[in-house]
């Protein structure tokens, strides 16, 4: 099917979003919330596209994360009426999260210097995209969540403080776009929502690798035993070039 | 058949060319960053005497287990090339691909935050034209 | 009694006899059993009338009814055959009404209503204007039957459209009524009921679900609890109907749990239905099976949207995901799904028992049948209230609700819950449809009406209101998280007299970035009360903002107490003033200390002399 964006008749396959088509072709549309290896949320609304269908119908305002592609439709990325909304939004992000560098440096794109609303009292670097949330369910823990509704509303282990499901894998910390989750490794200890995990010695040099509950889990997932985890990538190397010398003789 | 990454150990003299193209070929940052040898996808362990080496690179395995246990289809095998790439956008920093792999053939960039592996230069891997040995060949 | 019945002619057999079983000339006394009626002790009343009856040794039906809507006017009661209305009924009254207009035919003058401005009095409830000037199809039933008996709803015609429709009609023609009938759905949005239907009925996958959204949550609002309350029956027979349409064999109704006799009284009904045949399999002989099942709401307002409903249901965080796919295709666990609200269900066996070329010759062009509002307010006869679609807000506000308390002036009454907009009093001649409020800048939300006088602030509505949105706000999306957020800043600002032309502009700018770019309707709507409280009342605004004053005397920060030369020196206001603000002697003129005074208005409020100024 084909889907005109900005003027440009481009293909497209069904199965696909406004703006997965649109990166496709080289077409910048800002997302925060967006990853393309978790599900889809829709939250931060960065992403919004003027849509029309069939040419005629009314102007609507779409998050193109989410919005299937139809045959015939009519989108505008950068209205200036869809400008106007990513320069509030991110105003208003801007207001929330005024340390993150990501919501400085995308507001500034979008010609927001100061936030022009009222600071929020005790600020953290949290914008509530959940992909901390998301990143944790697709490995597998489900540790975290959202409590609180609103304004209120905040990541969180279950109850507040039952880090048991978290597993120290990091990738919650790692893929946060603001870096509001803090993860500290020190020697092999890593501390992590809380709690304290110890990191496996590598068997060889004894450099720390991955926590004891990782390996535990993804000697869980994938059926092999936790001794497979525990290794560090350059002692393996070393390894398999032993194996290796062995196989080739010496 | 996509032509294959082939490595022929008893020929390595252990001369590490193949690590500095690497190097050379994935610059951190594209395009102006500087490469870093540490963050090469190839290595070569010398073996003394006499004077070789043995090379290591990912094998792209058909049964990779870097993508088997990637949570997110982030690792995923080129048509073209045969190359198991990390698409970085759908990768969560899980890092679950570096510890499954038996031959620690994927690596954590720390400064990036973000994995990275062999991608066999997009077919034309630059240790295997650097090679003087041909211990690294592309072949049929 | 509790037999299974069998088939449709087994049915219309047991109400053949229950019918011929009651008597029309039988004494019955009906108390409304209607959560105001029960808060105003109308079942300790209802007990009292049975002792009453049993010590007496005389042949009267006691029977708790549903709401009957009058709320205001609790508990009520009604003496069957005579149909002699009384209100404000007590215990006390019991022995005297069965004395005398039971045994006697007479009636007691005191208990009946009087119209408060004109101070007519009214025997017969259908007199009373509140009734005369409403079209109560829905709200009719329940004054009539007792909604803990399946037996009473069958003899009032229940279940007769479920067993015409499952023995003469295919699923195709039951959707094809009521898309002819122009149901359209209560809910809020207003979307065509046979066309939801249509959509699900054709979209691939199984199982489907039906589910019925009895999640009211609009401060104020009390119809669809009324209607669960009053005709759990119908609610359900209106289910079984839909389920039949779309091929779905199961059905929830995801209702409030701060709604207990609401989920009593809908259990026992469906336990009553299970027991009969009317849920389970091959309902009433057929090939057709079909139950329900009761889910409680933790009380998120959110969870009123369908999304969020069903993730709640699923047993997710109850907060709105992105359409499409729409619940049609893609609803109840991944399963092609019809939701509708409470009134919607219960709309649909009127329609298939009456047809829908009669249903369809209620209301205006676009919008069919009647509706129910929940009139609130500064109004005389506040309760609930069910017009035709295209009656005026004037009929409703004057006619029905007798006009505004206290014989002050009418403000502006604000429709659709708290996202609806604020009508001035030049759009009271509205005539009332989806179409018309939203263009108005208003919305029919889920029928919630607040009447507000002259002594109401404008700007401190939608303060409220969006403080409400705010706190009510899943927090899911940015616009309407951190937009409500700074719209209460503002407004907070305004009321507080912190405010400058400024202030206003960024109100009027955020706005429509909230309405355009939120997720889900909450956020949508929310801009509402603001937007609609600008464009009408904007004088007020500015005088908030310019003259740092509150025309309505309400925003604490922007008025001052002060004593007229009528004070008599009394020293009433002095005494009750909990911070010491007031002083003066005895029968010398007091003063209040500004620096002081908390406006908290208690000194106004007990002065007899009407001395007590607040500007």
């Amino acid at each position: 099917m084909i889907v005109n964006i900005n003027g440009r008749d481009l293909l497209a396959s069904p199965e696909e979003t406004l703006l997965q088509v649109a990166r496709r072709n080289g077409i910048p549309i800002p997302t925060l919330c967006e990853h393309a290896g978790l599900e889809p949320w829709g939250g931060c609304r960065l992403c919004v596209v003027e849509m029309t269908r069939g040419g005629t119908g009314p102007v609507r305002v779409v998050p193109s994360c989410l919005q299937p592609v139809e045959d015939g439709l009519r989108v505008e990325t950068h209205t200036p009426r869809i400008l106007r909304i990513r320069a509030v939004l991110l105003d208003l992000l801007l207001a929330r999260t005024p340390d993150a560098r990501r919501i400085q440096e995308l507001a500034l794109e979008h010609g927001v210097k100061r936030t022009s609303f009222v600071p929020r009292r005790d600020p953290d670097k949290c914008i509530l995209c959940n992909i901390c949330v998301r990143a944790c369910a697709a490995v597998g823990a489900d540790a975290l969540g959202t409590a609180g509704r609103g304004a209120a509303g905040r990541i969180s282990l279950p109850f507040g403080d039952d880090a048991s499901a978290c597993v120290g894998c990091g990738a919650c910390a790692l893929s946060c776009p603001t870096g509001a989750i803090e993860m500290t490794d020190r020697g092999s200890e890593r501390r992590i929502w809380g709690r304290t995990f110890q990191r496996l010695p590598c068997p060889s040099c004894g450099a720390p690798t991955l926590t004891r509950e990782h390996a535990a889990h993804l000697a869980g997932r994938s059926g092999l035993p936790a001794e497979s985890f525990g290794a560090c990538e350059r002692c393996r190397r070393e390894q398999a070039s032993r194996l290796f010398l062995d196989l080739v003789g010496k | 058949m996509a032509k294959r990454l082939t490595v022929t150990p008893s020929r390595c003299i252990g001369c590490r060319t193949c690590e500095i193209a690497c190097a050379f070929s994935h610059p951190v940052g594209a395009p102006a960053g500087p490469p870093l040898p540490g963050l090469t996808r190839i290595r070569a362990f010398p073996v003394r005497p006499p004077e070789r080496g043995i090379p290591v690179v990912c094998l792209q395995c058909d049964q990779a287990a870097c993508a088997k246990v990637c949570p997110t289809a982030a690792l995923q095998r080129d048509d073209q090339t045969g190359a198991i790439l990390v698409h970085e956008e759908r990768c969560i920093r899980c890092r679950a691909c570096v510890w499954a792999c038996p031959w620690g053939n994927v690596g954590f960039d720390g400064v990036r935050t973000q994995v990275y592996k062999c991608d066999l230069c997009g077919g034309d891997p630059q240790c295997a034209r650097y090679c003087p040995s041909r211990a690294l060949e592309q072949l049929d | 009694m509790t037999r299974r019945i069998t088939d449709a002619a087994h049915l219309e057999r047991l109400r053949a006899e229950l019918q011929a079983a009651r008597d029309p000339a039988r004494s019955a006394i009906a108390v409304c059993a209607g959560t105001g009626c029960v808060a105003y002790g109308s079942r300790k009343l209802a007990a009292a009338f049975r002792d009453a009856v049993t010590a007496r040794r005389v042949d009267v039906e006691v029977r708790a009814t549903g709401c009957h809507g009058f709320c205001e006017r609790g508990p009520l009661v009604v003496v069957f055959p005579s149909r002699i209305f009384y209100q404000r009924v007590q215990p006390a009254d019991v022995e005297e009404i069965l004395d005398r207009t039971v045994a006697k035919g007479e009636v007691i003058d005191r208990l009946l209503y009087a119209d408060p401005t004109t101070g007519r009095k009214y025997v017969h409830e259908d007199e009373v204007p509140f009734y005369a000037h409403q079209h109560r199809l829905i709200l009719g039933f329940n004054g009539k039957i007792d909604p803990e008996s399946l037996d009473d709803y069958v003899a009032n015609g229940g279940y007769r459209a479920l067993a015409r429709t499952l023995t003469s009609m295919l699923p195709e023609q039951v959707i094809e009524a009521v898309t002819k009938a122009g149901l359209r759905g209560r809910g809020g949005a207003g979307f065509p009921t046979g066309r939801k239907w249509a959509l699900c009925r054709q979209a691939l996958g199984n199982p489907k679900y039906v589910v019925c959204n009895a999640d009211e949550g609009d401060p104020g609002a009390f119809m669809d609890r009324s209607v669960l309350e009053g005709n759990p029956h119908g609610v359900i027979e209106g289910m079984i109907l839909g389920a039949y349409a779309i091929g779905a064999h199961e059905g929830y109704v995801y209702v409030r749990n701060e709604y207990p006799l609401a989920v009593e009284r809908l259990s026992l009904a469906v336990e009553a239905a299970r027991a009969r045949g009317l849920l389970g399999n091959n309902i009433l002989g057929r090939d057709f099976s079909f139950d329900i099942q009761i889910t409680r709401g933790a009380g998120a307002f959110v969870c009123g949207e369908e999304t969020a409903l069903i993730g709640s249901v699923e047993g997710n965080r109850g907060q709105p995901r992105f359409r499409p796919p729409y619940p049609a295709q893609s609803g109840l666990w991944g399963k092609p799904t019809v939701i509708n609200n409470v009134e919607t269900w219960v709309n649909v066996p009127l329609i298939l028992d009456r047809g829908p070329d009669w249903y369809a010759g209620i209301g205006t062009a676009g919008s069919k049948g009647t509706k129910i509002f929940s009139l609130v307010g500064k109004v005389n006869n506040t309760g609930l209230v069910e017009v035709p679609m295209g009656a005026t807000l004037r009929h409703i506000v004057f006619e029905i609700g007798g006009g505004i308390r206290d014989g002050r002036a009418f403000k502006a009454v604000q429709t659709g819950g708290p996202s609806g907009g604020c009508l001035p009093a030049e759009k009271l001649d509205l005539q009332i449809d989806f179409e018309s409020l939203t263009a108005a800048g208003s919305m029919m939300g889920s029928g919630g009406m607040i009447v507000m006088d002259d002594r109401t602030c404008m700007v401190d509505v939608a303060r409220y209101f969006i403080d409400f949105l705010l706190e009510e706000s899943c927090g899911k999306c940015v616009p309407c998280r951190e937009g409500l957020t700074q719209m209460s800043h503002l407004l907070h600002a305004i009321t507080e007299g912190r405010a400058t032309d400024e202030t206003l502009a960024s109100l009027e700018a955020l706005a429509p970035v909230v309405q355009d770019a939120s997720l889900c309707a909450l956020g949508q709507t929310a801009p509402n009360p603001v937007l609609s409280t600008i464009k009408y009342f904007r004088d007020e605004y500015l005088a908030h903002i310019r003259d740092r004053r509150c025309p309505a005397a309400v925003c604490k920060s922007l008025i001052t107490y002060t004593i007229n030369d009528k004070c008599t020196g009394c020293m009433v206001c002095a005494r009750q003033c909990p911070e010491h603000a007031i002083t003066g002697e005895r029968k010398k003129l007091h003063v209040i200390d500004p620096a002081k005074c908390t406006r908290c208005g208690i000194c106004h409020s007990v002065c007899k002399f009407d001395a007590v100024d607040v500007r």
